[in-house]
């Protein structure tokens, strides 16, 4: 049966393969064996690098292996063309299987049996193999007539790939993503068709998006791929974990709004919450309700006990080096005018403010507040036409004069990445502070604040996944307890004389007043959820999202402002499409169930830098889908026809 | 036809076929005024005849509310007293904040615009051209009304 030594089990081996399309790396070190006689299945979100590998296995142009090896029974293949490849025994069922016009499936089988096995086969011979595999797996003689894969349907198209592999009778095969684009029908008669082919003859590694093709298949062994990696193996107990947790659970619990389908695309205002943040703020009402901090009674110390224990969720989320580092505040815009207010005090005429024509109206206008009352220099690095900071002039703008710098860590209003690293080691050799706007960044890229090294960093709860009114001033140690207090009473005071008083520790001098403790319970929640579901997945489903989205948007001709490169931006994309103006676009998109938003997204500086008042912005998060992506366009289309002239 | 699409129609056909978008020289008034959320902005010029708005022109650009609003306005502000027209300038207000139910021989076209009290956030856009005229009719010293109506 096998083209190889017959008392051997066939064994590909994949050993610390880095490999690259371009100049992009794809995979980052993948590690697989799967020999023969086992079911192993792959899965990750769009844009995890399943297909890569796929592709690198099989040896087709375009990739280039960096490091590592593919072998498969102990001998290297990547040099090999993919049909010698074919010839050792290995086998694609391609994503998406080509038509080839005159040329039918029997013949296409019949020519390539040959070249696989090495040997002439008669037409009857041949037939009779092939009406054998047939029926295995209840293929009608009609389709095999027929020209390969021209006018299928997608279940016909993966259903004449299952064909080939049990005629081509391969002893390791890669099915790619062959569960996609199938209704349920096709989906469980493809499954079945593969179940009838494994066995102890054949090996299968089943690339799939989703957990779908599993409910059909059970797999040995479950891998999960992220941003190149395999960064969980296990067995198919895993793919139920995935199921629960992963994406599509995810979206089932947010995809709708108040138990409505809504396509919600406006995740950079704010993000829907999910049910366990809701029951963690209704919890503590319920259950913990009391004053924090000074109470002897023991509600009020529980009370207390939940508010701290979300301070040290939020310092692992954003990796903070110590928990006092962390002021609860209302969100972004709080921290920073909590900053402004106080270390702003400090600035004398001549010292310089540096922020960026990129920020949010939020880290513009308290720095206009303190110029005004310092006599302190407001000034602005500018952007370059593609949409990223402009640090042309940095050199210039960024001196012994400069005392703040702030800057945003992602756009809101063109979703760009910004160089934070760079603008901090910059801003430090000069003897700047940096204040960073982490409002867009926070929910949607694993952040590190301790590595960062920024002096202070804002961000918001209810951007992701939080409560309104939760989020943190996240600071140095020592710059806080250099830091004036922005507002007087409550725990932020020692003790109290008729003429002055004297301040509590860090962080709690910050936290005037009765606190928003509900919220900040809620937020610990949103932090867990995310803290599961990792980062750096969330990051790698918001790329895939986004890249799907501004290719749509661009083949629809809108056009999208900020970077078009996944790598340097997140998933806010502002567009405009054809002459529509925004505010009429985003109310049509309402009636057609997708919410947007239209306007100047509180960043006027950019709108003015680009020539517009406003644009329409789609902004993406975890439970967002290409499937959301493509009602969008499907609708811009329709607002197309009713301004058409 | 639902009452909304006619609406809706009407609002398009303003927008993609303006009434009266054109430089009027010689106005005696003129007045520009923008809207700097969604950057709509209008300019109103008229020839105001002894109290009478005898001709009223615009020219702008926007949003599709803000600019048809603006053609309806020219069509029904055209040949009333100055008096006469910030009076329906304030029932046109009225009917945006949903106070006032409009009276269709008198506001014509403008109707159709009844449909944006559904979107606060955009009455704003509709209310834009009225204010400009308001604004430059005042500017002549004839108006005697007051401005009944506030919105946004």
């Amino acid at each position: 049966m096998t083209q190889t030594d017959a008392t051997a089990t066939a064994t590909l081996e994949v050993k610390g393969l880095h490999a690259a399309v371009g100049d992009r790396e794809i995979l980052r070190g993948i590690d697989l064996t799967v020999q023969q006689g086992q079911i192993h299945a792959l899965m990750g979100p769009n844009g995890s690098g399943k297909s890569t590998l796929s592709n690198v296995i099989m040896g087709r142009p375009g990739y280039r292996i960096m490091e590592g090896s593919v072998t498969f029974n102990g001998e290297d293949i990547t040099a090999l063309p993919p049909d010698q490849r074919a010839k050792r025994g290995l086998f694609l069922a391609m994503q998406y299987p080509t038509e080839v016009p005159g040329v039918s499936v029997v013949n296409f089988l019949r020519t390539a049996y040959q070249a696989i096995k090495g040997e002439q086969i008669s037409a009857l011979a041949f037939r009779k193999h092939m009406k054998t595999q047939m029926d295995r797996l209840g293929i009608e003689d009609a389709m095999v007539q027929r020209y390969v894969n021209q006018g299928f349907s997608g279940g016909e198209k993966k259903r004449n790939e299952v064909l080939q592999l049990a005629v081509l009778e391969p002893t390791l095969a890669i099915l790619d993503e062959t569960d996609s684009g199938l209704d349920i029908d096709s989906l469980k008669l493809v499954a079945e068709s593969v179940n009838e082919l494994a066995g102890p003859e054949l090996g299968v590694l089943i690339i799939t998006h989703y957990q779908r093709m599993l409910n059909y298949i059970t797999p040995g062994f479950v891998h999960v791929m992220m941003q190149g990696k395999i960064v969980k193996s296990g067995g198919p107990e895993l793919a139920h974990e995935l199921e629960d947790k992963g994406y599509e659970g995810v979206r089932r619990e947010l995809g709708k709004v108040h138990g409505r389908p809504l396509v919600y695309l406006d995740n950079a205002a704010t993000s829907q919450k999910p049910q366990c943040v809701i029951d963690g703020e209704a919890r503590y009402y319920a259950e913990l309700n009391a004053n924090i901090h000074r109470g002897v009674h023991a509600l009020s110390q529980q009370a207390t006990d939940a508010y701290e224990a979300a301070r040290d969720t939020v310092r692992r989320f954003i990796n903070a080096a110590r928990r006092e580092e962390i002021v609860f505040v209302r969100g972004t815009t709080e921290a920073v005018n909590l900053v402004a207010a106080s270390w702003g005090q400090r600035l004398q005429p001549g010292d310089e403010i540096l922020i960026t024509e990129m920020e949010h109206h939020s880290n513009i206008v308290p720095w206009q507040l303190v110029a005004q009352a310092t006599g302190a220099k407001l000034r602005y690095l500018g952007l370059t036409d593609d949409g990223l900071l402009d640090l042309s002039n940095l050199g210039e703008l960024l001196g012994d004069r400069t005392k703040i710098l702030g800057v945003t860590a992602m756009s809101n209003a063109l979703g760009t990445i910004t160089p934070l690293k760079q603008l901090v080691d910059a801003a430090h050799a000069v003897g700047a502070i940096v204040v960073v706007d982490a409002a867009q960044a926070a929910p949607h890229m694993p952040f590190d604040m301790d590595g960062l090294e920024a002096d202070f960093l804002a961000f918001s709860g209810h951007k992701m996944l939080g409560p309104t009114a939760s989020g943190g001033l996240l600071a140095k140690r020592e710059h806080l307890d250099r830091l004036q207090p922005m507002f007087g009473g409550g725990d932020m005071i020692r003790e109290v004389f008729h003429d002055h008083a004297t301040w509590n520790d860090v962080p709690y001098r910050f936290e005037a007043g009765t606190m928003q403790v509900a919220q900040q319970v809620g937020l610990a929640a949103a932090c867990d959820y995310l803290d599961a579901l990792g980062m750096e997945a969330v990051r790698a489903h918001e790329v895939d999202i986004t890249r799907y989205a501004i290719d749509r948007l661009l083949e629809a001709g809108a056009v999208v402002y900020g970077p078009k490169d996944t790598d340097i931006r997140g998933g806010t994309v502002s567009f405009w499409y054809h002459d529509i103006h925004p505010h009429d676009l985003a109310t049509i998109l309402n009636e057609e169930g997708i919410a947007v938003r239209a306007g100047h997204h509180c960043a006027q500086l950019v709108m003015r830098r680009y020539g517009t008042p406003a644009t329409v912005r789609a902004s993406f998060y975890v439970y967002n889908t290409n499937e959301e992506v493509d009602l969008l366009v499907a609708s811009l289309a329709r607002a197309g026809d009713i301004f058409a002239s | 036809m639902a009452l909304d699409d006619i609406y809706k129609e009407v609002i398009l056909d303003h927008y993609k076929n303006p009434r009266n978008k054109r430089d009027l020289p010689g106005a005696e008034v003129s007045c520009t005024r923008n809207n700097p959320l969604c950057g709509d902005e209008i300019t109103v010029f008229a020839h105001v005849d002894d109290g009478t708005v005898a001709e009223l022109t615009f020219q702008g650009a926007g949003c599709s509310i803000s600019q048809s609003s603006a053609s309806m306005m020219t069509e029904a502000a055209a040949g009333r007293t100055v008096d006469q027209t910030l009076e329906l300038a304030g029932q046109f207000r009225g009917m945006m904040a949903g106070e006032v139910e409009p009276d269709d021989d008198r506001f014509g076209d403008l109707v159709a615009l009844k449909g944006v009290v559904k979107y606060p956030i955009r009455i704003k856009c509709a209310v834009l051209a009225w204010d400009v005229l308001q604004e430059a009719l005042q500017d002549t010293g004839e108006a005697t009304g007051a401005r009944p109506h506030t919105v946004g």
